[in-house]
Parts: structure tokens; C-alpha cells; sequence
């Protein structure tokens, strides 16, 4: 305990106010801070009337009153302070106690503490009839209103309600007339019929659930295809639904530490409203990883539209400002099991990948998760959300998007992931104490709690405003998919896309590079990659689209897919190749620093042999900066295609400089092997352990490439990839639209 | 916390995750970590409130700790958690045997995500001042992490503290010592990649 330092803190947090801090002040079972404030000599209205007459007298209209915060006490003297020295009620330490009390008293202890106060201030006014006991009572009414309004649970013990008895006994006797009599009882009626709600609904829900379970499980492909019937927007909405409703009904004092982090602990409080929230968003994360891993025998592109899907959903998800089942399907897409299914990911579209960027990079841990909590800052009680993109497809869709949603005057709640507070609140509970030396209530660290609690209350208004009708069909498909144990799908994953001693250790590696920090530098490489080897989706879902018809014209483009394949007819492949550009020189130079180190390490552990044929890349290896390549030139091994046996043992050397283009490096090979034809009939690809890659032809190579293996390349003519493309069956017609 | 040293630009980051079940006393080893002096001053939603400037051999570095206590439940996000780390620090509760018996979970999945038959992680016994309480011996402790082939630290975060510090420097020192550390220089063994 460092008195000094706390007290330096206080008077610059009221110095604002006009507080001063002037003491501390203990007396029998408190510790008090006492302030004095400048406040108003005359009341308010007195006030604004003389101003209008006489301003000369202003220096007279203040005045110095004593203000006593309360850090520590017995129950008792807490409940003394809520109502202040000049017998008002508290009213911003009323909330503070009514929202934490529960970790250091019961409701029936603190209304007994309640009722002697009053009864005390009742015997008081009788030998001494004074203004300040007067409006000590009535404060304390208040109090008592306050209380059965804001936290009519405390009060709902069936089926005795103790508490409400007892109170209305209480009124009767010492507080006849004060409209708390007729509160209680309409609480009390209140609450009977909840109750009678509460168990047929209960008897329903435990039927729902029957129903759920007793659900046969539908056949694996068929799972998968019915996710892409629905669309994207449905699937968030009724998500969205969900949180909203089970956010809405988490009781924000169970998250304080003194329950939540003592969950386990003899069944003390287990939270059930948490409970429910935390259910939900596994449910979401682990039918994301099913989806995708039930696509056993679904080509490489299908399983890839899966996650396709995921993530635009996803960012139907951000719009609604949604970012509970938004964290879920991250998590989801991000677990070990889809995360490593490389091929897969090699086939998303560009569009999607940086969208999936972006939108885990909301999530990012980095500096105590500084993003997603200024986010939801910004946006908690905003209209609706502050959409940015890199991409310049996406950041134009973005801005039609807000246009739309300003003209047609479109309000958005909000739903926040609850992990956060719930850590926040647990940190809190352990770094200060429930008790001070002397054994007292520290009311210091209530105050530190409701500063969390507050915004949760606030962000729980911002869920109310959501206006969605739930869908009970929706909730059938969702509850009757499959899900599976972690090492279940664990092992799914691995018959997809089998492991293999050289491909794992890349994959480890890689795993580790891709930190959200270094993301964005690492997607220039990947984007690179999945575009080369892209197919192109077409729409699969009629339906929604039809569905989505009478909106705006944008939110077509919306659903899956869509938007990305059009991209690329229309703007072809010029735009993109300059974005990636761009991204790659925006990278900072701190992370390209601490990349370093890392890079290394993989270069370390790549050498190996092919090990696959099909046309993939280990598209998370970030491009260059390797601390034992910092010339800005490599040497590169190309072969050319003439045998298909051996053509990878000879090559020549070439020298290729950070700004070499595409064509100018085919040009040099031509030249080095002697060949024939234009260097628009070649395509130039380096070979990784797990594939090839395609460098795209207006890409710079230096950049384009995979630096974390050797640098060896294969020229092909454009002919001989099309046709191992076709015959590897992935994708379409990638190469034509390569040549512009 | 600590001042942040001349050659801070130069340390390096070293991202330590807190593993373990709920109610094991994460927090109370992170808080320990971190809040050593100020606890006034605690607020758990700043920027920089998990990351330290510290000297450890000699050499400055930056430990980035990240506890997830309280999400315990969000079952499905801990690979992503575990994915972020360059050192584990495993904990349990002595005078919990379920989370005793969690530890060698937490490490499969690790080394799972890590796609590694190693990796750098230690295993710290915690709350051992309860001594009570206790439940799992420091034998019981001892075998478990001979079998795992990973450091065995007890701890306890109450006052006065025990092994704290050295618990979250004992990762970074078998970070340092793994093979191929994450270092500039090039290590020794294992493949390398030769650029002419």
C-alpha cells in the first residue's frame, strides 16, 4: 500500500471536478477520503435567477463543501454512505454498491443493514427533528426504490421471496404510505407469474432440447452443402439473434471475479448466464470446424468454399457488429484442425483472404488486445460499424455499404465478446484485495470493478437495439450439425490433408511466423500464392440472392463468393497486382525486424524434397528480409520443363534483383537456356516441398517468392501448366486470365 | 513496472502464454509478475499491463505474458492462444488433482499445434503455501515432468511470493536453449537452407 501515491491519483482525478483532496479521515470501522468540492451557494434555480439580475455578486455564489469518498468500512458504514453528509441519496455510489455488493454480503444481509439504518435515523428524528435526518430517510426510500428496480432478482427467492416479506412488513410498520408498500407487491406479483412462465418454459426447452439431441445425424456432404444454401446474411442475423438474447441476459455482477473465478469452487456460483454465452460461441466455433472437416469426399475447391463462406459470413457478422460469433468462427477458422489444411486455403480468393486477414486482426492479442477493445469502444454505441479495408475492393464496397446505411437511417446494436471481461474482471478480483489490514471491506476495488460492470450495463442496452426475428428452422440445421473432440478432429484433418515430416515442420514453423502483427506483411506472400493457383467460385446460392433481391444492390455481391469472382472478371488481374504491392511496402519497419529471426528458422527447416504434386505453396512464408539475404539480390536456380523425369536437376543460376519484373526474369532465362518465343509464353514457378508456385506476370519476383526454401524455379510454357493444371483438376481457367 | 532500458529496440519479445484450468492461480502468478509494487495502479485494460522490460542473463528482452484467466470454458480458442506462444508455462493447483491431471492434456495440444515433439514449456506447481491443502506431492509433480521432459517449478503467489519471477524467466532461459533459438544468428543444427 503506497498512501502517497494513491492520494496523488485521486486529487488528479478530481481536480476537475473542482475537488481537492484534502484528507484521509477513519473513524470506528471506515476509511474515508475526504475532498473538498466547489460547489454552488445558492440552488440552481436561485442561481440562473439572479444571474439574469445581478452578475456583481458572482464571486458569492460559491462555496466550499467537504465530500467524503468511502475506500474501506464495515457493511454497516457502507451502508451509511450511501447517502452523502448532506443526506442526499449517493447516487453514483449507490449504483457502485448495488452492482457489487453480492461479493461481500448477502441481498438479505444488506437489507437488514438497510432497514436498521433507517430505523436507527426513525429513532433519531423522534428526540431530534432535523432537516438532515429527514432527508436521510428519504434518501434511504431511495435507495430502496432504486434497488427493486434496477435489481429485482435479489429479491426473487421462490417461493418464500423472504426478502420482499420482510420488506413489506418493514414498510408497513415504519415507512407506511411511501409507495414501497405497493412496489413490494407489485414485485411480488411480478414475480409469481414469471415463475409460472419460467416453468413451462422450462418444461419446453428441456423438450426442444430432446427434440435436438434425438436428431439423426445427417450424412456428412449433405451438412455442408445446406450451409451453402443458406446465406451468409441469414446465418449471421440469427446468430446475432442468439448473442444478442444471451448477452442481454448475462447478469454482469456473476462476472466479477468473486463468482466467476471461484466458479468451480463448491459449487458456489456456477453463472449460469455466462455459461449459456460461453455454450454458444463454442457451438459456433466447433460447427465452423465441422463443416469444413466433413467435406471428406468434397474436392479441394469445395472445402475451400466452405471456408469461404465462414468468413463471409463473418463479415456479415462485423457489420452487425456482432463480434461474440464473429470471435467464434475466427476461432473457429484459426483452430489447428482447419488452420492447417494449407491446400485448401491456397484455393480461397484473394477478397477472402484479406478479408480473413482483417478480420483476425481485430482479434489480435498483441498489446492486450488494444485492437478489439478500441473497437468496441468506437463502435459500442455507434450506429453502425466503422468498416476499413486494405483491399480497395472491399474499402469500396465498405463506403457503399455506409451510404446505405445512413440513407436508410439503419442503427446496429452491438454484442461484445464477454472473454474479455471476463479476464479484465479476474485480473482485477486477484490484484486487489477483498479486505484491507484492518479487516475492513475494501470498497476501492468495487469501484475498480464497476468501471468494468458499467460498460458491460452499457453494452447490454446496445444489444436491445438489434430488431431480428429468430428463425427456428435456422436453429434446427445449426443444432443437428455434428461436432467433433479436438483430437477427433484433429485426426480428421490429417486424413484431408495427410502430414508429412518435411510439410509438418513448415507448417510449425509457419504457424508461429504468422502472429497477428506480422500478418499483413506475411499475406502479400500468401495472396501471391492462393492467387496463383485460385480457382474461381461461382454463386451456389440461388436462393439468397433472390432473398436479397429487394435490397440494395451491393448487398447481392454480399453472399458467398459472389463478390470476389466478379472482382476479378471485371478489374482483372491489374488492381490486384498493385494492391499486393502496396501491401508490401506498407509493411513497418519494426516487424519486418522481427520477422527476421523467424525467417531464419524456416529456411532452417525446409529443405526438402516434393513431397506432393499438387500445385500448392506453402503461402504463409513471408518474402523477404531474411537476416542472411539482406543483399537486394538473389541467385535463383531455374530449370526448364524438357523431360518430366529429370528437368529439375539441371538449371542455371540467375540473378535476380529486387526489381525485377516477372517478364524481365523470364527474359533472362530465355536468354540464359536459349529458347524460343516470347516471354509471354512462358510462366515462371518456383518449386516448394508441397508444390509449386505460380509467379504472377506482372508480379516483382524478388517479393512474389517463397524465400523460406530454395530458390529453385521451373519455366513452363503456358500450354504445359495448363495442361498439368487440368490435370490436377484444380481449379478452372486461372492461366488465361494471368495473360493480359 | 520496470523502466524501459536504452536498448530496448534491440531486446528481444518473447511471447509467454499462462496455460492451465481455472481456479489453478494464473492470475495470481501473472498479477505477482507484473504488479509487484503498484497495485493501485492496476488496471488490467492498458496497453503495456502484460509486458515487461527485463534483464534476464545478461541480456535485456521484452516478455509478453498473455493469461486468458476467466475463459477458460471458451474451449475452442485455446489453440489459437496456444499458436501466439514461444514458451509455455503449464500450471496447476497442488491442492487441485484435476488440474494436475489437465497438464499433460495442455502439453499434447501444444506440441499438436506446434506440430513439434518438443517444445519449450515449463510446468509449475502452484499455491504449494497451502500446504494443507495439498494434494499432489512434489513427487507426483517431479514424475509428471520427467515424463513430459519439461521443468518442474513450485510456486506460490502469495505473500511472500515464491519462485514467481523465476518461473516466467525459467521459460525464457528454455527458449534461449532449445536448439534453434529464435535468435538472429543461424543455429547449428537442423536443416539449413544454403542461398548461394
Amino acid at each position: 500500500m503506497e498512501p502517497d501515491r494513491q492520494e496523488q491519483q485521486q486529487v488528479v482525478q478530481f481536480q476537475d471536478d473542482a475537488n481537492r483532496f484534502w484528507r484521509e479521515e477513519r473513524e470506528e470501522g471506515a476509511v474515508y477520503h475526504a475532498y473538498l468540492k466547489k460547489v454552488t451557494y445558492l440552488s440552481q434555480a436561485r442561481l440562473e435567477d439572479e444571474n439574469e439580475r445581478n452578475s456583481e455578486f458572482s464571486h458569492l455564489m460559491w462555496e466550499t463543501h467537504k465530500v467524503r469518498v468511502i475506500r474501506a468500512g464495515t457493511l454497516a458504514k457502507l451502508v451509511e454512505s450511501l447517502t452523502n453528509i448532506q443526506g442526499e441519496m449517493d447516487s453514483s455510489y449507490v449504483n457502485i454498491f448495488l452492482a457489487t455488493y453480492r461479493t461481500f454480503a448477502t441481498s438479505r444481509q444488506v437489507l437488514d443493514a438497510l432497514m436498521e439504518r433507517y430505523r436507527f435515523l426513525r429513532s433519531q428524528t423522534k428526540v431530534d427533528k432535523t432537516e438532515l435526518c429527514e432527508n436521510m430517510l428519504r434518501s434511504l426510500k431511495s435507495v430502496l426504490f432504486v434497488w427493486l428496480d434496477s435489481y429485482p432478482e435479489d429479491f426473487h427467492m421462490a417461493p418464500d421471496y423472504t426478502c420482499l416479506h420482510e420488506l413489506q412488513k418493514f414498510a408497513k410498520d415504519t415507512a407506511p404510505g411511501s409507495g414501497i408498500e405497493a412496489k413490494v407487491k407489485e414485485k411480488l406479483e411480478a414475480f409469481r407469474q414469471e415463475d409460472a412462465e419460467m416453468t413451462a418454459r422450462q418444461l419446453e426447452l428441456s423438450f426442444s432440447l430432446t427434440d435436438g439431441s434425438g436428431h439423426p445425424p445427417d450424412t456428412d456432404s449433405s451438412k455442408s452443402l445446406a450451409l451453402l444454401d443458406i446465406s451468409c446474411r441469414k446465418i449471421a442475423e440469427q446468430l446475432t439473434f442468439k448473442d444478442a438474447d444471451l448477452f442481454r441476459k448475462v447478469i454482469p455482477h456473476h462476472c466479477l471475479g468473486a463468482y466467476w473465478s471461484r466458479r468451480d469452487k463448491e459449487g458456489q456460483c456456477d453463472a449460469p448466464s455466462i455459461q449459456a454465452t460461453i455454450q454458444q460461441f463454442n457451438n459456433v466455433s466447433r460447427r465452423v470446424i465441422a463443416t469444413i472437416l466433413k467435406t471428406r469426399e468434397l474436392k479441394t475447391a469445395q472445402r475451400a468454399k466452405v471456408i469461404q463462406k465462414w468468413i463471409m459470413i463473418a463479415q456479415d457478422l462485423r457489420e452487425l457488429k456482432n463480434f461474440s460469433s464473429l470471435k467464434a468462427i475466427i476461432t473457429g477458422l484459426q483452430s489447428h484442425p482447419v488452420y492447417r489444411l494449407k491446400k485448401t486455403w491456397a484455393v480461397l480468393s484473394k477478397d477472402a483472404m484479406v478479408l480473413f486477414e482483417e478480420l483476425s486482426e481485430i482479434f489480435s492479442v498483441e498489446n492486450n488486445q488494444i485492437n478489439s477493445r478500441e473497437l468496441l469502444m468506437k463502435e459500442a454505441t455507434a450506429k453502425f460499424p466503422d468498416l476499413d479495408s486494405q483491399s480497395k475492393s472491399l474499402k469500396r464496397k465498405n463506403l457503399q455499404k455506409r451510404r446505405s446505411w445512413i440513407d436508410n437511417g439503419i442503427v446496429q446494436g452491438t454484442v461484445p465478446y464477454l472473454g474479455t471481461f471476463l479476464t479484465d474482471l479476474t485480473m482485477i478480483d486477484t490484484a486487489y484485495p477483498d479486505c484491507t489490514e484492518e479487516g475492513l471491506i475494501n470498497f476501492e476495488k468495487r469501484r475498480k470493478e464497476f468501471e468494468v460492470l458499467a460498460q458491460l450495463r452499457l453494452l447490454q442496452s446496445a444489444a436491445s437495439i438489434y430488431n431480428i426475428a429468430e428463425d427456428s428452422s435456422f436453429w434446427r440445421w445449426f443444432n443437428s450439425i455434428t461436432t467433433y473432440a479436438d483430437l477427433e478432429s484433429h485426426e480428421l484433418s490429417c486424413s484431408l490433408e495427410p502430414q508429412s515430416e518435411s510439410l509438418a515442420k513448415i507448417k510449425k514453423k509457419s504457424a508461429s511466423i504468422n502472429g497477428p502483427h506480422l500478418k499483413r506483411r506475411v499475406s502479400a506472400a500468401k495472396l501471391y500464392a492462393c492467387f496463383a493457383c485460385r480457382s474461381r467460385f461461382s454463386e451456389p446460392n440461388m436462393s439468397s440472392s433472390s432473398l436479397e433481391d429487394n435490397r440494395a444492390p451491393y448487398d447481392q455481391q454480399d453472399c458467398l463468393g459472389t463478390k470476389p469472382a466478379r472482382l476479378d472478371n471485371k478489374l482483372g488481374l491489374f488492381s490486384c497486382g498493385l494492391e499486393e504491392r502496396h501491401s508490401i511496402e506498407s509493411i513497418p519497419p519494426t516487424i519486418a525486424a522481427t520477422i527476421g529471426p523467424l525467417v531464419s528458422q524456416v529456411s532452417q527447416l525446409s529443405h526438402s524434397s516434393s513431397t506432393s504434386s499438387v500445385i500448392s505453396s506453402d503461402s504463409d512464408s513471408p518474402s523477404s528480409h531474411t537476416p542472411f539475404k539482406s543483399s537486394d539480390s538473389y541467385v535463383i536456380k531455374v530449370s526448364i520443363e524438357s523431360n518430366k523425369n529429370d528437368a529439375a536437376h539441371v538449371y542455371k543460376s540467375i540473378m535476380l534483383l529486387n526489381s525485377d519484373h516477372t517478364h524481365t526474369v523470364i527474359e533472362k532465362i530465355i536468354e540464359k537456356y536459349a529458347l524460343e518465343g516470347q516471354a509471354d509464353k512462358y510462366c515462371l514457378l518456383q518449386i516448394l516441398p508441397d508444390g509449386e508456385l505460380l509467379i504472377p506476370d506482372r508480379a516483382n519476383v524478388f517479393y512474389a517468392l517463397n524465400n523460406s526454401v530454395d530458390l529453385t524455379f521451373i519455366l513452363r510454357t503456358r500450354q504445359e501448366y495448363e495442361a498439368i493444371k487440368q490435370k490436377r483438376k484444380i481449379g478452372r481457367t486461372r492461366p488465361k486470365k494471368l495473360t493480359l | 513496472m520496470s523502466s524501459k532500458p536504452v536498448n530496448a529496440e534491440n531486446a528481444h519479445t518473447y511471447k509467454l502464454v499462462v496455460v492451465g484450468d481455472g481456479g489453478v492461480g494464473k492470475s495470481a502468478l501473472t498479477i505477482q509478475f507484473f504488479q509487484k509494487l503498484f497495485v493501485q495502479d492496476y488496471d488490467p485494460t492498458i496497453e503495456d499491463s502484460y509486458i515487461q522490460y527485463t534483464e534476464i542473463d545478461g541480456e535485456w528482452c521484452i516478455l509478453d505474458v498473455l493469461d486468458t484467466a476467466g475463459q477458460e470454458e471458451f474451449s475452442a480458442m485455446r489453440e489459437q492462444y496456444m499458436r501466439k506462444g514461444d514458451g509455455f508455462l503449464l500450471v496447476y493447483s497442488v491442492t487441485d488433482r484435476q488440474s494436475f491431471e489437465n497438464i499433460s492434456n495442455f502439453h499434447t495440444q501444444i506440441l499438436r499445434v506446434k506440430d513439434r515433439d518438443n517444445f519449450p514449456m515449463i510446468m509449475a506447481a502452484n499455491k504449494v503455501d497451502l500446504i494443507h491443502q495439498r494434494v499432489v506431492t512434489e513427487e507426483q509433480g517431479l514424475h509428471l515432468a520427467a515424463s513430459l521432459r519439461i521443468p518442474y517449478i513450485e510456486t506460490s503467489a502469495k505473500d511472500p511470493p515464491l519462485n514467481v519471477d523465476l518461473a516466467f524467466h525459467e521459460v525464457v532461459h528454455v527458449i534461449r536453449r532449445q536448439p534453434s533459438p529464435k535468435k538472429k544468428k543461424k543455429a547449428s543444427s537442423g536443416w539449413r537452407c544454403t542461398v548461394l
